[in-house]
């Protein structure tokens, strides 16, 4: 019937013996990739000249110096939270209560601030906002507010435009999970708006809210982007843009790179433990035969003009003044001019492939990198999910497989530059017997562990939309493990696989804080290509590259996107 | 309480779900709106506590206009002092069901004797037991029974049931059938009742309308509407119908397998014998229409006979053909 289920003894005795390799090949492989950079952070954090130096790193830790940086983190990422709940919070209200929800095209553009690298956003800005910046080309009268935006303040604002929609989607599905009967009922015993939302909405969302708040508080502090640009212009240190330094500026001081990332750790697991508490104790189980669809009789005429208004001011700060200042800058001529009919031009998009190879070199690099991370990523994802749902398990998951699961899911868990330094640390010990470190090999390497998460997560919600019946309809059709594996699970699982992928591809192509951290000496990526001509080169040109870099992108991802719709359709 | 529609519609993207309904609810009745899934009962419901907005049309409770498309008058479900029980009950997680009780007249800002007043109708529905829980603690009849209190605790003069038993199980449903009903006349409210299930409507109301595809068809007491059915919905849609020809038919139990004097005799054809209990159903085929009869003894399928039915009990349809 099938060649894997017939063939030779020989090739049935390879496939035990894979088998019995693999169960020890994974567990070791994530140990190599995952485990060891982490330990490796904690024994330099806390082992100096071979001694255990717990006192040593305290202190150095509440040195003035990082004690305020730790509190700008801090404060940072907690004013973040607060922003991007205020920009959030009032959207979702409007496109799940009222007639902004039948607008489906609303979700795609709100997620467009969040697709966007927080660092071209950042840029966009500053481009904007600076002294004889776009806004004072445009409003000359605007002279002066470039001191207010370039603080804390201005800070704050980019970093909540590029998070917010984060809040928003998790806001907005909490809304709509919440049966539309429970604000009926108030509003039938006599509550009005005010106190069907203090009363019933709020107290019904706040678990919801505290995991989303988390979130974003999170990945404030683990961001990068935003604070190498525009955080250095106003001095504003926060942890990544420290542990950066450390192990980049000389003197380069790996031991206070580490000990940085140790606290940064420490910080983000008790959040997480956090999160969890929360999110264990604050659920509701929410009583009643389920979900129905949210009656839209929502707002007034007044209240809809509003939400449009709203709606319309978040946008054209998000995506309207970074996006505008990325496209003209990327075609002017000449800066000095500035805007005026006649001074622009196509050159500088010809100028990235035709003054020197750097550029067309640096978008070699990021398609090579993301074709190749997206694409061992998603192997070894595929791989450990299958590991975890296997028989006879029955597609629960055993103890091993959790510790597994959890070990591959840190990478997202963890500030992405934690785990880059660890990976530095680590390959750079063992740079004597496999020499990969200051090679291409250590990035493809670092950006598969980065963003293995992704894969793992997509697949395993393809897998468990799969219901077990129908594997184990094929075993009783005769089909041994490895043939249901080809002919069923693996087609099966084929749409979340390639949907991992494509986010991978994406989220990689663009990567700064690894390729700023480990790329070998006079390689270029996309984004830090972008980065060195912005901070000193043409910054034209580094526009015009992160434009290429926002197209491809998005493009690609509609592209894919477009060749998965009929798969999906033949398969429902 | 008087409830009065005059020509409410509504539509929802762009399809009729209500055509033109008048309709008058009156005071201290029990009102049931019986029809099959997707009707528009539901809908008439909500438009009367104002959940939905009709698109034309009046609506009154006794003299006071609740809802006018002409006058721009649409007033807040909060403002009509219904009581409402939904099909999943709503009942807030995070409150108790003490609290879920006092919500309304919390809202209400009635704060004198708010204690006393959600004990007593916590009594009511024999719960004052469990007025420190939450709902998720209770079970499916205790929390249908929280809906209740919580309709109740305002003294509406009016309550709406949105099929509240259609979340229990089959035994539940009917005693809850019978404290609802025992509960509602005692407090001599006016309620409105929302079901699919005939059985439900039959038993409980004292006035039936038969909606079908946003339509009344029938709006009557129950027995008239069992006896008398205006449309061949009506006809089959409440209790078993017997078709002779398009415009004649008869219940079950008007007939007999035995002969009857002045009766007329038909012949049919035995299908199958099912056994209830108390009696046989049978399932018997008469030209292009099914019967089903009652008969103490099984038939054999295939077997022929006659079927005897006194004139005065032919039903004949007047109005409209489906």
């Amino acid at each position: 019937m099938n060649s894997a289920s017939n063939g030779p003894a020989v090739v049935q005795l390879l496939v035990k013996g894979l088998k019995r390799l693999s169960r020890f090949l994974l567990p070791a492989l994530l140990i190599g990739l995952i485990i060891c950079p982490l330990l490796t952070i904690l024994l330099r954090a806390l082992v100096r000249d071979g001694h255990l130096a717990l006192n040593q790193a305290l202190t150095e830790l509440l040195t003035s110096q990082h004690a305020q940086m730790i509190g700008n983190s801090l404060l940072l990422a907690a004013l973040v939270v607060i922003v991007s709940t205020i920009l959030a919070a009032p959207i979702a209200y409007f496109m799940t209560r009222s007639s902004l929800a039948r607008h489906h095209w609303l979700d795609i553009i709100l997620l467009i601030p969040f697709m966007t690298p927080p660092y071209i956003g950042a840029m966009g800005w500053i481009l904007f906002m600076q002294k004889r910046g776009l806004l004072q080309q445009l409003l000359p009268g605007a002279a002066g507010l470039e001191t207010c935006f370039f603080s804390l303040g201005g800070l704050v604002l980019v970093m909540s435009l590029h998070v917010f929609p984060f809040m928003l989607t998790m806001l907005k599905n909490a809304l709509l999970n919440l049966p539309s009967g429970f604000e009926e009922a108030a509003a039938i015993s006599g509550a009005g708006f005010g106190r069907r939302l203090r009363k019933v909405v709020l107290p019904l969302l706040s678990g919801n809210y505290a995991i989303g708040a988390l979130l974003v508080f999170v990945k404030t502090l683990s961001e990068y982007g935003t604070p190498a640009t525009l955080g250095q212009r106003i001095g504003f240190e926060v942890f990544t843009t420290d542990i950066h330094r450390y192990a980049t500026v000389a003197p380069v001081d790996f031991a206070q790179a580490a000990n940085l990332s140790f606290a940064l750790i420490g910080i983000c697991l008790i959040l997480w433990m956090l999160q969890s508490w929360i999110s264990r104790r604050h659920q509701y189980q929410l009583v009643g035969s389920g979900v129905r669809a949210q009656s839209q009789r929502g707002l007034s005429r007044r209240g809809t003009v509003f939400a449009w208004i709203y709606l319309s001011l978040v946008l054209l700060l998000a995506i309207g003044i970074p996006y505008f200042s990325i496209l003209t800058t990327s075609f002017i001529k000449l800066r000095g001019y500035g805007l005026r009919a006649g001074n622009f031009t196509w050159q500088h998009y010809q100028d990235l492939f035709t003054a020197n190879t750097k550029g067309r070199q640096a978008l070699i690099n990021s398609v090579g990198l993301a074709l190749s991370s997206a694409t061992l990523a998603s192997i070894l994802g595929t791989a450990i999910v299958l590991r975890l749902r296997r028989k006879p398990s029955g597609g629960r998951v055993d103890r091993g497989g959790r510790l597994l699961e959890a070990t591959a899911l840190l990478p997202e868990m963890l500030p992405g530059i934690v785990l880059v330094i660890g990976i530095m640390l680590f390959w750079n010990d063992l740079y004597r017997v496999i020499p990969l470190y200051n090679t291409l090999g250590i990035m493809v390497l670092a950006y598969t562990v980065l963003f293995l998460p992704y894969s793992v997560q997509y697949v395993s919600s393809a897998y468990s939309q799969l219901s077990p019946s129908l594997l184990a309809a094929a075993s009783v059709a005769g089909g041994r493990p490895a043939y249901v594996l080809r002919r069923i699970t693996l087609p099966l699982l084929f749409k979340g696989i390639l949907s991992g992928w494509m986010m991978i591809f994406m989220i990689a192509f663009r990567e700064l804080v690894t390729a700023s951290l480990i790329a070998p000496p006079d390689t270029l990526v996309v984004s830090t290509y972008i980065l060195r001509e912005f901070e000193q080169g043409s910054v034209s040109l580094g526009m015009a590259m992160a434009v290429l870099c926002v197209l491809f992108t998005t493009g690609s991802l509609l592209l894919l996107n477009r060749l998965l719709k009929p798969a999906g359709h033949r398969r429902s | 309480m008087n409830i009065y529609l005059k020509a409410v519609t509504k539509e929802f993207n762009h399809q009729v779900v209500i055509k033109s309904t008048t309709l008058e609810i009156q005071s201290g009745r029990f009102t049931t709106l019986l029809g099959p899934s997707g009707c528009g009962k539901t809908t008439l419901l909500r438009l009367i506590a104002g959940l939905e907005t009709a698109d034309q049309g009046e609506i009154y409770f006794d003299r006071q206009c609740m809802y006018s498309a002409s006058r721009h008058i649409n007033v807040p479900p909060e403002r009509r002092g219904l009581g409402f029980v939904f099909q999943d009950f709503a009942l807030w997680p995070h409150l108790t069901v003490f609290e879920n009780v006092a919500f309304g007249l919390r809202a209400r800002h009635c704060r004198q004797q708010l204690r006393e007043q959600v004990l007593q109708v916590l009594q009511a529905v024999r719960l004052e037991d469990c007025a420190r829980r939450y709902p998720q603690q209770l079970s499916g009849g205790q929390q249908q029974r929280v809906a209740f209190a919580r309709a109740l605790v305002t003294q509406p003069a009016c309550v709406l049931f949105d099929e509240p038993f259609s979340a229990l199980d089959a035994r539940l449903r009917e005693s809850m059938r019978l404290e609802l009903k025992a509960m509602v006349s005692r407090l001599g409210i006016t309620a409105v009742l929302v079901t699919h299930d005939q059985t439900e409507a039959m038993s409980m109301s004292d006035r039936i309308a038969v909606i079908s595809a946003g339509q009344i068809e029938q709006y009557d007491r129950p027995e008239v509407i069992y006896q008398a059915p205006l449309t061949p919905f009506s006809a089959r849609f409440v209790g078993l119908s017997n078709w002779i020809d398009d415009w004649h038919m008869f219940r079950p139990e008007n007939a007999s397998l035995r002969p009857l004097a002045e009766a007329r005799s038909f012949e049919v054809t035995i299908r199958s014998s099912q056994f209830l209990g108390s009696t046989y159903h049978i399932s018997t085929a008469f030209g292009r229409y099914n019967w089903s009869l009652f008969s103490d003894r099984r038939l054999a399928p295939g077997q022929t006979c006659s079927v005897y039915i006194k004139p005065q009990n032919i039903i004949r349809i007047e109005r409209g053909k489906e």
